[in-house]
């Protein structure tokens, strides 16, 4: 009698390659089954083409099957023995893993809150700190979900191979051969990151980018020979790799634009925060030297202000002046507070509520309301961006802050 | 052979009852259907010769192993068999010995007919379980092959919405498209 087992496994692979859920061993052995035959991978071909897929699945389906089950009862005689309804075959592997079951719960459960059909009884929503989860965009316009769960080779553009490592960062290799006749124009990606995501990838000049919270970042998949540009909302920490024009021996530059805002560096590691909902957009230098342009129009003429920064020096620009006249300032900056998100940290000094809630907000999916005079009081500390909300709330409690919870929503009282 | 082997189907084997019967009809039933069918060519026919391997099965089942990829096994050889009985009765062979011949349909399409039962299979549960207004989108777009925009006018929505609810539909896809996290979930949530 056969043992179609093999077969099973491979099904299993091809569901797995189509939710991007193949680990690494797993893909291995589905390219060996791949290159084993061209039948293989003329079906492996057939299974992952979406029109395929639907039409094949409009035959799978069967509406006689209630009484098909009845005739197979009356012919044998059985009777059901159990109460509660099934679970799937392979169960038992991942009952141990508690850990798992429960973060992977509390996953769900937001899930299963969203779908719920209207008047059944209202769920607590669970609240959970963020992680390494972002969307990268194509520019086929084709979205891939990045998290924890897929590794390897994620996508291929033109030459470039886009692979995910395990500790969650996203590469660019363009060491591959560009094929024939490649079209000179310039690809786009965005790596956008949703409230409670955070991800980080590096470029294909060798910079590193990490990426917080509701942010996201357009970048070319291969850099120009000038100029390095790249756009940015919301937050973000840059190591950028210095990189020589090899033909003249010239440095090139590496911009970052958020709206009226750029940053222009050789090389060097800084951050950059413009989040349209703060007041102000920073730039904080870490290490190198960093040129800050404000590029304005002021009637008609295009107005442009530019600053040099220093290793621990942060440039402000504030996007609720009426005047272009103060344009950008410099202050000295506690760097350790400002990158303390990239090193999986809530850094506070004098930090007043408000602020302090917008961060959360972003790391922990919530919405924050201030109901009355909104607190003065500064706050100072730091503290894990993996803690669970509750240890916030006893922090903000003990603080004096008064506040209720409605579901996803933080309500600050005067 | 040693396939003899008296099992008894105690709780403490098989604990979570994947190897009743009325679990195995509820979960492989399907994909057992859908591959007869692509030998056999005709629905009814396939209906027939899987319901017989599942009470063959289940009258036999003091000979299969107790595992559940021996009976997984055992199910899809026996309804393979009947099958090719079936045809090799029928005029319908002569079909098939002008596309294929008759050694290399057997054993070469019965690997294609197999693994794309059971991704087929884990596609349309997964689709079936999604919410309504998820399945909607994901059984135009992806089933009857409609283009966003004419969802978009069907259901009249924006194509930017239809685009979203296209996407969430997938997000959801991926977590449903792995049954032992799911499961695991059910278990957690509702027990």
């Amino acid at each position: 009698m056969e043992n179609y087992q093999e077969y099973f496994k491979q099904a299993e692979f091809v569901v797995k390659y189509l939710t991007k859920r193949l680990t690494k061993q797993e893909m291995v052995e589905l390219e060996v089954w791949l290159s084993e035959n061209e039948q293989n991978r003329t079906l492996f071909k057939k299974l992952t083409e979406e029109y395929v897929i639907g039409r094949k699945l409009e035959e799978f389906r069967l509406p006689t099957k209630d009484e098909d089950w009845k005739r197979i009862v009356s012919e044998t005689g059985f009777v059901r023995k159990r109460k509660f309804s099934y679970i799937y075959e392979r169960w038992f592997k991942y009952a141990a893993a508690v850990f798992f079951i429960c973060s992977l719960a509390a996953v769900l459960y937001q899930y299963k809150q969203v779908n719920s059909p209207i008047g059944k009884k209202q769920q607590a929503a669970v609240i959970v700190p963020g992680g390494n989860k972002a969307v990268l965009i194509l520019e086929d316009g084709k979205h891939i979900v990045l998290d924890d769960a897929s590794k390897g080779e994620i996508a291929r553009q033109s030459n470039m191979v886009i692979t995910k490592t395990g500790d969650g960062q996203l590469i660019y290799d363009t060491s591959g051969k560009t094929a024939h006749g490649q079209n000179k124009r310039v690809q786009y990606n965005i790596l956008t990151t949703p409230r409670g995501g955070q991800y980080s990838i590096v470029l294909p000049d060798g910079s590193k980018v990490w990426l917080n919270a509701a942010s996201s970042l357009r970048y070319p998949t291969k850099f120009d020979e000038n100029s390095r540009l790249v756009e940015l909302n919301g937050e973000a920490y840059f190591e950028i790799a210095p990189l020589r024009y090899a033909k003249k021996g010239k440095r090139v530059p590496f911009r970052v634009i958020s709206g009226d805002h750029i940053v222009e560096v050789l090389g060097t590691h800084f951050n950059v925060s413009s989040y349209s909902d703060e007041k102000i957009i920073t730039t904080t230098l870490l290490e190198g030297k960093v040129k800050v342009i404000r590029s304005q129009k002021v009637g008609p003429l295009p107005k442009r202000m530019e600053v040099m920064l220093k290793p621990g020096e942060q440039s402000v620009i504030s996007l609720r002046e009426v005047q272009a006249a103060k344009g950008i300032s410099v202050r000295p900056a506690n760097t350790e507070e400002t990158v303390a998100w990239k090193n999986g940290q809530f850094q506070f000094k004098d930090a007043d509520l408000p602020t302090i809630m917008r961060q959360i907000a972003r790391w922990y999916d919530v919405d924050v309301e201030f109901q009355g005079k909104i607190p003065e009081e500064k706050f100072r500390g730091k503290i894990s961006r993996g803690v669970p909300i509750s240890q916030l709330f006893q922090i903000l409690q003990t603080s004096g802050v008064d506040f209720k919870t409605e579901g996803r929503k933080i309500i600050i009282k005067s | 052979m040693g396939l003899v082997k008296k099992v008894h189907d105690t709780d403490g084997e098989d604990p979570i009852g994947q190897l009743d019967l009325d679990h195995l009809f509820h979960v492989l039933y399907d994909r057992l259907v859908y591959f007869s069918m692509q030998i056999v060519k005709d629905k009814d026919l396939a209906r027939d010769v899987t319901q017989d391997a599942f009470i063959k099965y289940w009258q036999q089942k003091e000979t299969v192993m107790q595992n559940y990829i021996a009976v997984k096994s055992f199910l899809y050889a026996t309804v393979k068999n009947a099958s090719f009985n079936i045809i090799r009765h029928n005029k319908v062979v002569e079909e098939y010995a002008g596309k294929h011949g008759d050694e290399e349909f057997e054993e070469a399409s019965v690997m294609e007919s197999i693994i794309t039962a059971e991704v087929l299979a884990e596609i349309h549960n997964a689709i079936e379980s999604l919410p309504e207004r998820y399945r909607i989108i994901s059984v135009m777009g992806y089933m009857e092959g409609k283009k966003n925009q004419e969802i978009a006018d069907e259901l009249g929505m924006s194509v930017n919405t239809v685009k979203k609810q296209k996407q969430r539909a997938l997000e959801l896809l991926r977590l449903k498209l792995a049954p032992e996290l799911f499961s695991i979930m059910l278990f957690v949530l509702e027990f």
